[in-house]
This record gives C-alpha cells, sequence and structure tokens, in this order.
C-alpha cells in the first residue's frame, strides 16, 4: 500500500528522477514510482507546482521535444545549480534517515 | 539571475500559460493511455486520468504562484477592484482620496519637524558632547535665559574640562539702507564658533579677537535675504537698533548652530 511522501520532498524526488535523464512530467511520475518501487503515492497534477518552482529556482531547464506517443511535451533537465542542489539535499536526508532510524529505532 | 528568468517569463507570460495548459493535458493523455493499455475502456481511462490528476486549474493556479505570477495577478485585481468602485460611486471615491491626501500630507509634515527636531543630530563637531542648560525658578517656570553673571557663575562651578558658549536670540529691525526688515538677530560669545566648529562659506567666522568689535557673520538665508544683489556681501554695514555691523562671513545653507534648522 503506498503512502504519502512526507511534506518538503517532492522536490528532491523529481530533482533525483531527472537526474537520471531528460524526462517530461508524466514520465518523472513513472519514474519516482518505478524507483520507489510503488511504496510512494504522489498527487498527480503536484508534480507541476514543484517543476515550476523549481525550474524558477534555476535547478532544473526545459525544453519542448516529442514524446515516445509521438505528442509534443516538455522535457525538463538538470541544470549544474539542481546537480549541486541534489548532492547537498542528498547528503541532508541521508543524515536524517539515519538520525531518525536510530532515534525511532532506540524508542522502540 | 532570478529577476531575469521572472521578467523573462512575465514576457511572454502567454506562451508559459499555454505551455502549462498543454503539459497538463499531456499528462492526462498520456495516464489515460497507459489505463487503455492496461485493459481499461476507453472513456473509463479519461475519466480516471482526470480524477487522478485533480483540478488542471487548482494546479494552474499553484504553478502561477511558484512562478511569482500570483502576486501581479492580485495586486491588479484589486486595482480592477478599486477603480470599478470609484467609477460607481465617483463622490464617496473623491472624498476618500481627499481625506487621504490630507492625512498624508499632515503626517509627512509632522514626520519632517519631528525627524528634524528629535531625529537628526546638530550638523555641529563632537554633538554628542554638548548640552544646554534650563533654568527654573522656585515656582517650577523656566527661566526665559541666563544673565552674563549667571554664566560665569556656572561656568566657574564647573570643571576646566567643561567649555560654554552663550547665545541669545531676539527679533531685531535689521537695516541694511534703505531697506528696513525684521530678522532673527543671534549674539554671540567669542567661544560660539570655535566650540561649534563650522566653517564660513565665504569670509571668516568670528573668534576671540572680536569680541568687542561690531562685526556680523550671517547664515546663507539671510545674506540671500538682505543682500540679494551681492554675490559677495563681505565688508557690507548692516545696522541692528543704533549699532553698525560689517558683515565677515558667510556661513554655508547646512550650517544651523544650535538649532535644529535656521
Amino acid at each position: 500500500m503506498p503512502v504519502p511522501i512526507l511534506p518538503g520532498t517532492l522536490d528532491l524526488l523529481i530533482l533525483k528522477a531527472v537526474s537520471i535523464g531528460p524526462q517530461h512530467g508524466y514520465g518523472i511520475l513513472l519514474r519516482i514510482e518505478q524507483t520507489s518501487g510503488g511504496n510512494l503515492l504522489i498527487e498527480q497534477g503536484a508534480v507541476y507546482p514543484a517543476l515550476c518552482r523549481l525550474e524558477a529556482q534555476g535547478l532544473v531547464g526545459s525544453e519542448w521535444g516529442v514524446s515516445e506517443n509521438n505528442r509534443r511535451a516538455r522535457f525538463y533537465t538538470l541544470t549544474p545549480a539542481g546537480r549541486k542542489r541534489l548532492k547537498d539535499a542528498l547528503s541532508h536526508w541521508k543524515q536524517l534517515a539515519k538520525g531518525m532510524a536510530l532515534a525511532l529505532g532506540a524508542e522502540a | 539571475m532570478k529577476t531575469i528568468r521572472w521578467i523573462r517569463r512575465l514576457w511572454t507570460r502567454r506562451q508559459v500559460e499555454a505551455g502549462m495548459r498543454e503539459e497538463m493535458e499531456f499528462h492526462r493523455a498520456a495516464r489515460a493511455a497507459d489505463l487503455v493499455d492496461r485493459g481499461m475502456d476507453p472513456q473509463q481511462a479519461a475519466r480516471t486520468a482526470s480524477i487522478e490528476f485533480g483540478s488542471v486549474e487548482a494546479w494552474r493556479e499553484e504553478c502561477r504562484k511558484e512562478l511569482g505570477f500570483r502576486l501581479l495577478d492580485e495586486l491588479f485585481a484589486d486595482l480592477r477592484f478599486a477603480l470599478r468602485g470609484m467609477k460607481k460611486n465617483p463622490g464617496f471615491a473623491a472624498a476618500t482620496v481627499a481625506i487621504l491626501a490630507a492625512a498624508m500630507g499632515v503626517n509627512a509634515v509632522f514626520f519632517s519637524l519631528y525627524s528634524n527636531y528629535v531625529m537628526k543630530p546638530l550638523p555641529i563637531r563632537g554633538v554628542e558632547r554638548h548640552f544646554s542648560v534650563l533654568g527654573f525658578d522656585p515656582q517650577g517656570k523656566s527661566a526665559s535665559g541666563w544673565s552674563a553673571a549667571e554664566v560665569e557663575a556656572l561656568r566657574g562651578g564647573a570643571g576646566p574640562w567643561m567649555e560654554g558658549l552663550y547665545l541669545m536670540d531676539t527679533f531685531q529691525v535689521l537695516a541694511v539702507a534703505p531697506v528696513q526688515r525684521q530678522a532673527m538677530v543671534t549674539s554671540l560669545s567669542a567661544s560660539y564658533f570655535p566650540l561649534l566648529g563650522g566653517t564660513a562659506r565665504l569670509g571668516r567666522t568670528l573668534g576671540n579677537t572680536d569680541e568687542h568689535e561690531h562685526a556680523a557673520v550671517l547664515s546663507s538665508f539671510g545674506a540671500a535675504r538682505f543682500f540679494p544683489k551681492h554675490a559677495n556681501p563681505i565688508g557690507e554695514k548692516l545696522r541692528v537698533g543704533r549699532t553698525v555691523l560689517t558683515v565677515v562671513g558667510v556661513m554655508p545653507p547646512e550650517f544651523t548652530g544650535t538649532a535644529a534648522c535656521t
């Protein structure tokens, strides 16, 4: 049963998904679903405000291209600033996850 | 860089909005196609994709917020609302604008007075070390000034580290032949300019050697008022009561002495 993602983690998931290669919004969602083993529940439309935010911050770039279904789609790519942010956010996340696991494990 | 990107997006807002719409339509179509591939009826697939996506308009509004458009949209909406209100009731609008303008004007006047008299330090050297001495009689009424003997007594009681200056402002009839005008005349002790540190714009200031001389230093405003045709009034004569004074200097406009403004 997929669980809703933690608030504030969608940006990190998108950056990670885009770091693998250029992808459109729907493809990004599928990629997250696939890499998370279907454990994460993301509201489908929520990916677009997040992409707008990341693009406004210069962390992802976009250009129009043709999808696998031969339709016009906007493809997102990671910028150098986005790559740096992803690296920092991943390191932060790993530390956070480790700390949470230790704290909750000790409590249990 | 962020600002440049924002301006560029604003400049091409129509394309940005159209792109947003097309992108979301693509998403729903791609999802519906996936559902059809999994064996769902096309009509049911389109409906399910639409439900899963949520309200397109709500997500577009969220996107506008992230792109920094919403603030402008709200501002323009408020302006439109205000203009419609003004058009509907012009008398009320005119009265409101007049009251607001008057209130802002009064506020500006009071703030400039407060700023000049309270917030800005006087433009004199070492202003933080200056203080003025006020006197009160036994009934608690403030004295209008000090006599020379009282000043000497006060100075005598203080330590050698304290220097004092003495001044007296009076309204006098000041004459520059043939014109006579009333003006504020300040009589000064010789220590006035050395202590305050003012530098004359023209000529010189007064010092210890002028104590018994009939010399006058004009403010910038005074020079323009009494000698409008003289670029340099040094050496000109003016009369205060029966005393004829020679102008020896003119101060720059920013010099206001111990007052907040001239």
